[in-house]
């Protein structure tokens, strides 16, 4: 989408706010750019930009910790609660969003209530809660508090009554049941919603805690984030060629996913009336 | 018998009936029209039961019933006996005191900083032109950061003896400072993490809205000469509102489970002037092993919680006409 189109009548009030915004853009991202490039420094204090690149703070962190291991379950936990909570958002968003039923409001006040309470708020208890599943130390443990997101049913939901009332009865004349009725008329028109919480979510789970260290024992089911920890250990020091190199390694899938999907991921925002 | 209004159904009955309904309803007195209609309604009813059952099984399971474990827990002492000593613990804790305090001040200092701070980067992000994308995925940045990392990288900046900011500050003549080893300070620097961390979350919101701003309001401004700081006000600044009341709905919740900051730059220190709700709950339960404490300070968390979202929920309701 363009944004300015018109003549380039730059003032100088207009020239300073461009020069602020890239002062506060390189802020912002200058500890990210600062872990890109210590991870391949042999030295914090060399400051030489010709000697002193290597590749071994990487190769060593990858050597220390199972990073296979963690990057897998780190994947596999990501990949399978977006499309979790996706489902179960899409799902009660729209018999949010079109049908009538007793009790309707009383439910809906229920999920509203849980945009703020979060289940890592019950740490104790959800951990008694998995462990008495069965569940503690496993990759399931880690994600089903999760599965179902009340901030996916709100947008989704919100998404959703933007839907024109005609197209609804028009699809309904024509025979759909209420499933074909979601699937080719609701989400066709609120793919982007559906974008947009899906990149909220995958950057929150991909960069979560303290719950998968709470939920977890081993490294067979640790996702990235705790096993990076082990690096911040602060009793003996912190090790910042490790730390930064550790860090690389989460954030590099995670940063190429955000740069591949930049432009969607404005765009999404701006389609998907979370505004 | 017949069946004049729609029976008052609960919910727990129509979630186990799945089988389709109709039998009744045909023998129900009234035209052939609003027959059809109290068939779809019942059918709709049931669809939309069977359609949250999931979703509510996993949200009840893991936040209302938690909850109501724990209130049971934290009136009860280890022997099995009804108590209120957790409660009355609660008063005379220092450290308890201590906490609220640091979360209330971090609450109401974090939540309006990101909100102007995102805002204000939101409206740099739409002066540039030449290398947007940049300027924005710059602005992203501290989102694909995790927090333990983030804070990591700001523990070096802080560090009294080699850090960043101490090293400006020794440059431009001043005495360095131990951020995060003075009880004055540490709080304040790590909210500045907070801000920076979320702002690079929440200025994409900002950044969508600004976007979709019909371009007419700004002409019109323009034409009747409207200063730029006048049409902000008056126009920008109302139609953000609704995203405003979700930003502050979302920090304000974040805020109050923010503890990935306290575990990997102070650990609640220096003597507790860090330690924010959710960490103390950590540590009573996974630190101390007392329990039934911690699980009253739950309580207390998820109470101050419910009346905060109450209280913007109605806020929200007021501003903002979802239909």
């Amino acid at each position: 989408m363009t944004i300015t189109t018109m003549a380039p009548r730059t003032s100088v009030a207009d020239r300073l706010m461009v020069t602020l915004a890239w002062g506060m853009a390189l802020l912002w991202v200058f500890p990210l750019l600062l872990v890109l490039i210590m991870a391949f420094r042999d030295s914090p204090t060399n400051l030489s930009p010709l000697d002193g690149w290597t590749l071994d703070n990487i190769t060593r962190v990858w050597g220390a910790a199972a990073f296979e291991t963690f990057l897998r379950n780190s994947f596999i936990l990501v990949v399978g609660l977006t499309v979790t909570q996706i489902v179960l958002g899409v799902l009660a968003a729209y018999v949010f969003a079109r049908f009538e039923f007793p009790g309707r409001d009383v439910l809906f006040f229920i999920v509203l209530a849980q945009l703020v309470i979060y289940p890592e708020i019950m740490l104790s208890e959800n951990y008694f809660m998995i462990t008495r599943l069965g569940l503690d130390d496993t990759l399931l443990g880690v994600g089903i508090p999760y599965a179902a997101s009340a901030f996916a049913i709100f947008l989704l939901r919100q998404s959703f009554k933007t839907v024109p009332k005609e197209l609804v009865e028009a699809a309904v004349m024509e025979g759909m049941g209420r499933l074909r009725v979601l699937w080719r008329v609701y989400l066709p028109l609120c793919r982007s919603t559906v974008a947009a919480f899906a990149m909220v979510s995958v950057s929150f789970h991909w960069n979560n805690f303290l719950w998968p260290l709470i939920a977890t024992r081993t490294n067979d089911s640790r996702p990235v984030t705790v096993g990076v920890v082990r690096f911040m250990a602060p009793e003996s020091g912190i090790d910042y060629a490790s730390l930064t190199a550790g860090t690389l390694i989460i954030v590099v899938p995670l940063l190429i996913f955000f740069i591949v999907m930049q432009r969607q991921f404005v765009q999404s925002f701006m389609r998907s009336g979370i505004k | 018998m017949t069946t004049t209004t729609e029976p008052a159904v609960t919910t727990s009955q129509e979630r186990q009936s799945r089988n389709p309904p109709g039998t009744e309803a045909t023998k129900a007195m009234g035209g052939p029209g609003a027959q059809a209609l109290r068939r779809r309604r019942r059918a709709d009813a049931l669809f939309s039961y069977a359609a949250l059952t999931p979703a509510f099984i996993i949200l009840l399971g893991f936040t209302v019933l938690p909850f109501l474990l724990s209130a049971w827990r934290s009136v009860r002492n280890p022997a099995g006996e009804f108590t209120s000593a957790n409660y009355e613990r609660m008063l005379n804790d220092g450290v308890f005191h201590q906490v609220i305090s640091n979360q209330l001040v971090y609450t109401a200092v974090t939540v309006p900083a990101t909100i102007a701070i995102s805002l204000f980067l939101a409206v740099l992000g739409t002066k540039v032109v030449r290398g947007r994308s940049l300027a924005r995925v710059s602005f992203l940045a501290p989102a694909v950061l995790p927090i333990v990392a983030a804070g990591t990288i700001w523990v070096y900046f802080y560090q009294p003896n080699f850090g960043v900011l101490n090293g400006i500050a020794r440059a431009i003549g001043l005495s360095g400072v131990n951020w995060l080893g003075t009880s004055d300070t540490a709080l304040g620097a790590m909210m500045v993490v907070a801000v920076w961390q979320q702002a690079g979350l929440f200025v994409i919101f900002y950044l969508a809205a600004l976007l979709t701003q019909d371009p007419q309001l700004r002409e019109a401004a323009r034409v009747e000469g409207t200063r730029a700081w006048t049409f902000f006000r008056r126009v920008t600044w109302p139609l953000l509102m609704p995203t405003t009341l979700f930003i502050g709905v979302i920090a304000t919740a974040n805020s109050f489970k923010q503890v990935d900051l306290v575990f990997v730059m102070t650990q609640g220190g220096p003597s507790d002037s860090t330690n924010l709700m959710l960490y103390y709950v950590w540590q009573t339960a996974f630190g101390q092993f007392r329990q039934e404490y911690s699980a009253a300070i739950t309580v207390m968390l998820v109470i101050i919680l419910l009346l905060i979202a109450i209280a913007q929920i109605r806020l929200l309701d007021k501003r903002i006409h979802y239909r």
